[in-house]
């Protein structure tokens, strides 16, 4: 009972709390003028207006240098300094894979921190990306925001200045939250309300439409909207978190019959927290693209990471939560009456093309690679477990890397060059696909004319529309990965159940 | 031509749909389908793994007969909505049988040529019982004609060279009189032949939102594709076997068959509604972008009011007796033929008996004077007029206008109405006040508008003050006071500004820069040539208040493709329900738990599944042809019911039909 209402407490104060954190990292992606833009001035240059094509070249460079150093870093430790331990430098495979994994924000590991890094490893290929891989996201949805403001400069469309957004979300993140390090990935570290960091994200991302629009009256403030996709979020993430606790809460079905088959199922969770926390942590961390554990995953049935936008990923959780949006408005637009239109915006054939596009890529690198490793020796004589639960741990990983989520199913032996290599494409697909097509959509939409509301415009920001987003990912994730799911997850819940 | 086919289905269209519908089964025609272009491909490879599986024939050819029946009534569909389009244009092309013409060459004579030869610019001579071989301008004469073929309607009118009443279409009849006509269309690009083309669908485009939504389609179709084919592999982890015939039927569960199918007849639909209501859009895209028009503009006169100004007071001057007012107007409305006097005449008559005056010499009204009335046969000179014509009158009469009467005047021209004062010799009796009559019925239909997020605007040529008295009693959001073409087009370009999509309706030539820059122009089919060019649809009927169907029309095939596009994808649930632990209950026992329906065997529950998911097509047939009835009642209150209906609706009714049709497969021993 207690637990319960721990975790229900963890979850509105974190809901409380991402408001004003919100707002403030919102502030700060457009404040100008200010101590920081000075400095910024003689760093970068003057401030740069890019269009579509810029800003993704601006991304794909500062990312490609993020890879290339920690590869080169992770491949070569062994001859490079602050490497008191003497510790070998990584096979080019698990060097590109652990690269792509931070470069990407994954954090998705197949080595073990502790004898397989150097500190140099540690600082510049780990603790650096932190930072900046997670501010790419960022910087990424302010962009999103802005394409979808219609943001001008001199008359021409723009997503902003990349730098410029990657400095100021690293020095507000460096200014409020302290370090973060993967190596200390145990459960005990790991249960510090970390999660609420990753809501604030969620919520900041909202923030982002709030922000003061220096062109049209009618786009400045959009706090119904965002509240909406927030609480479908809160909604979502409810529907998962609610009976995955009710589910660990049961007594274990393995131990029925014995002394302590009375108790709730305490199997593989962090015995301080228990397991109302341990479960909620489960889907806290896979819904929102964390990575962290404050259980052991072996032991839950679960897989909600499939759809990667329940809160999500930072900066990129909401970016892929507006390709829902899209195809909700598309849907329910049409329903009303009307060709479709967001935030006073025609949705048509462009847009609905490049959200075809990104929605394909889930199934396609999910089921795809679970179809070949599964099916193959690839990925067959690598799970520890026959049946369901070593189908499972091929699904988890794909889909763990795939949505960047970087949490792991315990037991599969995933340092082979072909997870590596498979796992590592995956995760740079996953991270730069669902970013590239939903800022094509902004832009495209940014650049066409405004309709004004009438009483025959559909309202994105009502209850009926916030159902109908919810109903839409849910549908659409459950045909999606049901079948999979169903052969994992679920077939070893009813074997055991 | 009649109007839309009341039954839904006419046996000879369905006999006609029934032999196009495996004609329509030719791949080339199915590739612009790619929802059912997979199913097809699907069929096919059934009907080979019949021949070649080793296991269950009859299961594997009941899948595939099952699959070419989805396909077949998918075409099905489309050839019926193409039926009933062609069963609306069947007098239309009557009209266009083979004509002669008689071509006015340019020195004069005459020379019989062939309809079909005739290009633009040539000028035809067309006399009475003749038909006019093709659409063009009257540019000399005067004729009635007889348009019956093209609008249905049997009274003949009149078309005369000049003015906004010059034009003629091919096909239709004169009927007395001799005109000669300059052809403005080409061969076959006439409006009776643009019309046929878009309605029997041999021209059809697929329009943007149709296209988008096709995009949607594939894009899923291609989702479930990648479902499908990762799960053979899949089952080989579990050491499970998923023959071709199963697989291909989950495919074709999963893969949006329902508005795949139904896609192209609501769009032919949405066109025969649209001519069923006697408009003719130049494209499906007009039809579909009248869903979204914003703001509209509609003539004061014959739309808003009735179309002229009608007597609704008296205002006797101060120690006028009202029966002496009455009895006055009464005698100098004599003769007054005019709306407005007979509308005089009719209401005093209402309050007084005959003239107690004897008539004298009618007065008829003049731009000089700008008065009317009656000169009795005791000299006694009645008038009525504007209230400085009667001034004038009165002072060369040697009176003079009572302040009271301008007073009361002026009150009535506040109100928006027009004062006409009253004087005998030099004596102002009173005034009577004209003022505009709103059409019955109007306020509702305008609030039903704005219900629809519409907003109205009134065009007129009056003043601004009287353009607001009406503005405000017919409840429009705006006006055009003293509108000239030029205001028109300058208010459509700022609304469009804005960011509002504009739609007009217009006939005259001066008419055509504003119906060529709104996003919907209505030209009226009596109007000129010009108009009916510059305009992307054309009312047959002439009717004013037409916009407001034409919008609700427009509304209605969007939400018909959307609440089937949501009842299509919802409908995958219990699909999922019955396939999915057939799939593999052999190799996964636990997983008969899923079976929620309690379905007879794994084969019952596939095949339940895949004949619900082809019966459905045609049982939702009428639907897509009728269209989902458009309320009027706000975007958020027809997204609630949609949602409802189609949404929750889709999700629950399969469970129902598979069950059903679960029960019955198993009592035939399936």
């Amino acid at each position: 009972m207690t637990d319960t209402l721990l975790v229900f407490a963890l979850l509105a104060l974190t809901a409380a709390l991402s408001i004003p954190v919100a707002s403030l990292l919102g502030r700060a992606l457009d404040t100008t003028g200010d101590r920081l833009d000075a400095v910024l001035d003689r760093v970068l240059g003057p401030r740069r207006f890019q269009d579509l094509r810029g800003y993704l070249g601006a991304l794909f460079a500062f990312n490609t240098i993020l890879f290339g150093v920690s590869w080169f870093v992770f491949a070569f430790q062994g001859s490079l300094p602050l490497n008191p331990d003497s510790i070998g430098g990584m096979p080019p495979d698990l060097a590109f894979h652990t690269a792509s994994s931070f470069t990407t924000n994954t954090n998705l590991q197949h080595y073990s921190g502790e004898v397989a890094l150097s500190c140099l490893s540690q600082i510049l290929g780990v603790g650096w990306l932190q930072f900046t891989s997670a501010a790419s996201g960022i910087a990424c949805l302010a962009a999103l925001a802005r394409g979808l403001r219609g943001e001008r400069h001199d008359g021409r469309l723009t997503l902003g200045d990349f730098h410029r957004d990657v400095a100021r979300v690293a020095d507000d993140a460096r200014r409020r939250r302290g370090r973060r390090d993967p190596r200390r990935q145990r459960p005990a570290d790991r249960a510090r309300p970390r999660r609420g960091d990753r809501r604030d994200q969620a919520a900041r991302h909202q923030r982002r439409r709030l922000l003061r629009s220096q062109l049209d009256p009618r786009m400045t403030r959009r706090p119904g909207d965002a509240r909406v996709i927030f609480a479908a979020m809160t909604a979502l993430f409810l529907l998962f978190s609610i009976p995955a606790t009710q589910l660990e809460l049961a007594p274990n079905a393995a131990v029925a019959g014995l002394d302590v088959a009375a108790g709730p199922n305490l199997e593989g969770k962090e015995l301080r927290f228990g397991e109302a926390v341990g479960s909620f942590w489960a889907v806290a961390t896979t819904s929102t693209s964390n990575g962290s554990v404050a259980a052991m995953h072996d032991s839950l049935q679960l897989g909600g990471m499939f759809l990667s936008c329940i809160y999500g990923g930072v900066g990129v959780g909401m970016i892929n939560m507006f390709l829902y949006v899209i195809l909700a408005v598309f849907l329910a637009g049409t329903m009303v009456g009307r060709t479709p239109e967001y935030l006073g915006r025609k949705v048509e054939a462009r847009e609905m093309t490049l959200a075809t596009l990104a929605l394909l890529l889930p199934p396609l690198l999910i089921l795809g690679g679970t179809a070949i490793f599964a099916a193959t020796d690839l990925g067959a004589s690598t799970t520890s477990n026959p049946g369901p639960h070593g189908f499972s741990q091929i699904l988890y990983e794909m889909s763990s890397a795939a949505a960047n989520n970087g949490s792991g199913f315990e037991g599969l032996g995933d340092d082979t060059v072909p997870w590596n290599v498979v796992t590592g494409l995956w995760m740079i697909l996953g991270r730069y696909l669902p970013i590239v097509l939903p800022l094509a959509i902004a832009w495209n939409l940014g650049g066409k004319r405004l309709v004004p509301e009438t009483s025959g415009t559909l309202r994105t920001n009502t209850f009926v529309f916030g159902a109908f987003l919810v109903g839409s990912v849910l549908l659409l994730g459950a045909l999606l990965f049901l079948p999979a799911a169903v052969l994992g997850p679920v077939a070893e819940h009813l074997r055991l159940g | 031509m009649q109007r839309a086919p009341s039954k839904l289905f006419e046996p000879t269209q369905l006999r006609a749909a029934l032999r196009d519908s495996f004609v329509m089964l030719s791949p080339r025609r199915m590739a612009r389908n790619p929802v059912m272009f997979t199913c097809e491909i699907g069929a096919v490879l059934t009907t080979i793994a019949i021949a070649l599986s080793p296991g269950d024939r009859l299961y594997a050819s009941v899948v595939s007969v099952v699959l070419w029946l989805t396909v077949l009534f998918a075409s099905f569909a489309e050839a019926l909505a193409e039926a009933r389009g062609r069963a609306q244009t069947k007098s239309l092309r009557a009209a266009r049988a083979k004509t002669r013409a008689r071509r006015v060459r340019d020195d004069g004579a005459i020379e019989e040529i062939d309809g079909d030869a005739l290009r633009p610019g040539d000028l035809v001579r067309v006399a009475a019982g003749e038909t006019i071989p093709a659409d063009g301008e009257i540019v000399r004469g005067v004729a009635s004609i007889d348009e019956s073929a093209i609008t249905g309607e049997s009274a003949p009118v009149v078309r005369e060279a000049g003015g906004d009443r010059s034009s003629v279409t091919g096909g239709t009849r004169v009927l007395s009189d001799e005109i000669d006509v300059r052809v403005t269309a080409e061969p076959g690009g006439s409006f009776l032949d643009r019309m046929i083309a878009l309605v029997e669908g041999a021209k059809r485009q697929k329009t943007p939102n149709e296209l988008a939504l096709t995009i949607l389609l594939s894009g899923l179709t291609l989702a479930f594709l990648l479902v499908t084919v990762c799960l053979e592999p899949m089952a080989r982890y579990f050491d499970a076997h998923l023959d071709v015939p199963t697989l291909v039927a989950l495919l074709v569960c999963l893969i949006p068959t329902t508005i795949g199918a139904l896609l192209a007849a609501i769009g032919i639909a949405g066109m025969d509604r649209a001519l069923a209501a006697k408009l003719v859009a130049k494209s499906g895209r007009a039809v579909e972008l009248a869903g979204d028009v914003d703001t509209v503009l509609l003539d004061k006169t014959g739309t808003i009011t009735k179309g002229d100004r009608q007597a609704t007071a008296f205002h006797p001057a101060p120690g006028v007796p009202r029966e002496l007012l009455l009895d006055t107007v009464l005698a100098a409305s004599e003769g007054d033929d005019t709306p407005e006097g007979r509308s005089i005449a009719i209401l005093a008559g209402k309050e007084s008996d005959a003239p107690a005056m004897s008539a004298g010499t009618v007065v008829p009204f003049s731009a000089r004077t700008r008065l009317s009335g009656v000169d009795l046969r005791d000299g006694t000179r009645l008038r009525k007029g504007a209230i400085d014509a009667a001034e004038r009158f009165l002072r060369e009469a040697g009176g003079e206008l009572p302040e009271a009467v301008r007073k009361s005047a002026h009150s009535v021209a506040e109100r928006g109405g027009t004062p006409l004062v009253v004087v005998r010799d030099a004596r102002a009796l009173g005034v009577v006040e004209l003022s505009d009559v709103l059409k019955d019925g109007i306020a509702e239909r305008f609030a039903r508008l704005r219900r629809m997020g519409l907003r109205i605007v009134m065009v007129t040529g009056d003043n601004p003050i009287t353009a607001a008295f009406i503005a405000k009693a017919a409840g429009v959001d705006d006006f055009i006071a003293e509108a000239t073409p030029e205001q028109k087009l300058a208010y459509i370009e700022r609304e469009q500004r804005d960011g509002r999509l504009v739609a007009m309706m217009g006939d005259g030539t001066n008419d055509a820069p504003a119906l060529a820059q709104a996003d919907l122009g209505v030209a009226m089919n009596s109007g000129t040539q010009a108009a009916k060019e510059a305009a992307n649809m054309v009312d047959l009927e002439s009717d004013p208040t037409k916009l407001i169907e034409v919008v609700e029309i427009g509304k209605q095939l969007l939400m018909t493709r959307g609440a089937l596009t949501t009842f299509s994808i919802a409908n995958d649930v219990a699909k999922y329900f019955a396939i999915v632990p057939a799939l593999f209950v052999a190799a996964l026992p636990e997983l008969a738990a899923l079976d929620v329906m309690a379905l007879g065997s794994p084969r019952s529950a596939i095949l339940s599944a895949l004949i619900f998911n082809a019966l459905i097509i045609p049982a939702l047939v009428p639907l897509a042809l009728r269209g989902v009835q458009y309320r009027p009642v706000g975007a958020n209150a027809l997204l609630r019911r949609n949602l409802l209906v189609y949404g929750l609706g889709g999700v629950v009714a399969p469970f129902v039909g598979i069950k059903l049709l679960d029960v019955l497969l198993t009592a035939l021993g399936a």
